[in-house]
């Protein structure tokens, strides 16, 4: 079942002279559950593409349908809207709020949204990201690791329809950085979780089922793994 | 909440905002007559004070009112005409509004508030309603196989109800898809099982034929063994398949108790010594301390056992099998490889598909034993692939997650 689908996305920066595209006709289709690894050098792309996935920016051209609903079109409390429900983001550096407990900033996207919390599956999730015994911590006291997973777990609490990770592992040692490839991996595949995972990394790419490479703004190859 | 309820509870609410509105218009009497009482006392004093003389006829007046219009009296049915009104004045000269003019007014204003609390009371009702429909309308084109339409995202009462709506609804797709897969998968898998038992048949059947052409009594047990191995193949295969249905049914119960890694492993290279004797393998298997994972350990052996009979294969004589394992706060993680010319590029994707056979395989395989394996880790929230070393040889990766997400 198709989840997201890109129509011919250009994004461009200035005017006149100074124009620049830094995407220029992205045509994209992600399937439900689809882990999917996007690869580029600095400067390609790959990071406007990901806000444009995640409603955080919008395209100058083009279409992104998202469960068949296009969120270019949005205005900005809808966008808000779509991001809390449907987008997960992880991004290199945590994006945890300072002040608050790890607790608070898992559950943020159910509080903004005025929800109930599952609790079996609040525990389920921060079991299995093994943060359990951090809840009543503050983000600093935790470390990069431990950060993130809380990150992730705080992407997974709505149940997204996307989980977009920008660079997770680029703050990250190695070791850390493949405890946190294994636990997407893992959401993808106990989940059922669709993850769209944006990396220069080639070792973490290749964990992915397909990598997509953008190149000036342009997808140069999407190749499925075993095929 | 039931209709009954739910009618219960709007007359109630209209109830009470009816005794609401009654109270304070008994309220307001009682202010207006305290008002008219300090009107007539000011009246009085003011004439007091103008002719003392008249002080006592006022004040017999005031009683005789009193007694007149008091509630105790019984009447206060007033049927002789206004006093003032004999003098040309009118009340209507002191409300600065004609009659007419506020009987029509009252009702415009009544007429007002009841519409407005109907429509308050409507609105809501009507739009919930149509939310209602909206939303039976599309779960209804969907249980009717339509291509499920989707809806206009809308921040209101409902909108949580459509995002899980959806959610069901989207994993509804995805276990359609599953089932029509695995439905291919069955068929495939039927044909492969087939196959399987052909192969050995058919050879054992020709030895049996050659068997009874055949004279020579040396000739005669050879043949007796080829059949004796053919059978001995459809057996380990049957073992498999049993296995296999048993995981796909949901039906093998794995325990989950503390099991210790060393002991896993030195026991599966035990139950597979001769095996190693005879290729020349060697196995490694280091002492590492105390690592543990929550699972089965008689599956857990099985398929270590699998494993370690794969990286025989791939070992020449002479050649080692090696394993180590580690423990972190997310997973045990256990690797097993061998030093032999790894997996063919293309056989890696498709090394736990159930019949797959790579290239350089031996004869004897069916393309069980890896499926089986991963089958039993994932059983115990685990996870087992397989890549080549930088250095050459085959490796397998088992990791297995104290806590891991279900749907």
């Amino acid at each position: 079942m198709e989840i997201l689908r890109c129509d011919n996305i250009k994004k461009v920066y200035g005017a006149g002279d100074s124009r620049v595209a830094a995407l220029d006709g992205i045509n994209l289709s992600v399937e439900k559950g689809e882990f999917v690894a996007v690869m580029g050098a600095s400067g390609s792309g790959k990071s406007t593409l990901l806000h444009i996935l995640g409603g955080v920016d919008k395209p100058t051209e083009g279409k992104v349908m998202v469960e068949g609903t296009d969120i270019a079109a949005m205005n900005r409390t809808q966008a808000a809207i779509f991001r809390r429900r449907k987008v997960g983001l992880i991004y290199q550096f945590y994006n945890l709020i300072p002040t608050l407990t790890i607790r608070k900033n898992i559950l943020m996207p159910l509080l903004l949204d005025k929800r109930k919390v599952n609790q079996e599956y609040f525990r389920q999730i921060v079991d299995s990201l093994g943060i359990a015994d951090k809840l009543e911590a503050l983000p600093n006291q935790l470390s990069g690791g431990q950060q993130q997973r809380a990150a992730i777990a705080r992407s997974l609490v709505y149940r997204p329809a996307l989980l977009l990770a920008d660079e997770p592992t680029g703050n990250l040692d190695r070791r850390n950085g493949e405890e946190i490839v294994d636990l997407l991996k893992l959401s993808n595949r106990n989940l059922n979780q669709t993850i769209i995972l944006i990396t220069h990394d080639e070792k973490v790419a290749l964990e992915a089922d397909r990598i997509l490479t953008i190149e000036d703004g342009r997808l140069v190859s999407d190749s499925r793994r075993g095929k | 909440m039931t209709n009954k309820k739910c009618r219960f509870m709007t007359a109630f609410a209209v109830f009470l905002s009816l005794a609401g509105i009654l109270g304070l218009t008994a309220l307001y009497m009682r202010e207006y007559r305290r008002g008219a009482f300090l009107y007539l006392s000011a009246f009085c004093e003011t004439m007091a004070e103008e002719s003392p003389e008249m002080e006592e006829a006022v004040l017999a007046c005031v009683k005789k009112y009193c007694d007149y219009s008091s509630p105790r009296s019984g009447t206060r049915k007033r049927t002789a005409p206004v006093f003032l009104e004999q003098y040309g004045y009118s009340g209507e000269e002191f409300s600065g509004m004609l009659s007419g003019d506020f009987i029509a007014a009252s009702t415009i204003m009544t007429i007002m508030s009841v519409l407005g609390l109907a429509w308050a009371v409507w609105y809501p009702y009507r739009y919930r309603r149509a939310r209602a429909v909206q939303l039976t309308d599309y779960l209804e084109e969907i249980n009717s196989g339509g291509e499920g339409t989707v809806l206009p995202a809308q921040e209101d009462g409902f909108s949580h109800l459509q995002d899980e709506m959806h959610k069901t609804v989207t994993q509804l797709y995805r276990t359609r898809e599953q089932a029509v897969e695995e439905k291919m998968n069955y068929a495939d898998n039927l044909a492969n099982i087939a196959h399987q038992l052909k192969t050995p048949i058919t050879a054992a059947l020709l030895s049996l034929q050659l068997m009874k052409e055949e004279e020579s009594e040396t000739e005669k047990a050879e043949y007796a063994d080829r059949v004796a191995r053919q059978l001995e193949r459809l057996h380990s295969l049957e073992e498999a398949l049993l296995v296999i249905s048993k995981v796909d049914a949901g039906v093998l119960r794995l325990e989950r108790k503390e099991v210790d890694v060393y002991t896993v492993l030195s026991l599966a290279a035990d139950n597979l010594e001769e095996l190693f004797r005879q290729q020349g393998v060697s196995v490694r298997i280091p002492d590492l301390g105390c690592v543990t994972f929550q699972g089965d350990m008689e599956w857990t052996m099985e398929a270590v056992m699998n494993l370690m009979k794969n990286c025989i294969e791939h070992s020449g004589e002479g050649g080692a099998v090696y394993c180590d394992y580690s423990v972190n706060p997310l997973y045990t993680q256990i690797r097993i490889w061998d030093e032999g010319t790894g997996f063919a590029a293309e056989d890696i994707p498709h090394l736990f598909e159930r019949f797959y056979r790579g290239k350089g395989v031996n004869e004897k395989g069916v393309g069980l034993g890896l499926p089986l394996a991963r089958s039993v880790f994932e059983l115990q929230n685990g996870t087992l692939t397989a890549h080549n070393l930088p250095q050459g040889g085959a490796c397998f990766e088992i990791k297995i997650y104290r806590h891991s997400f279900h749907v």
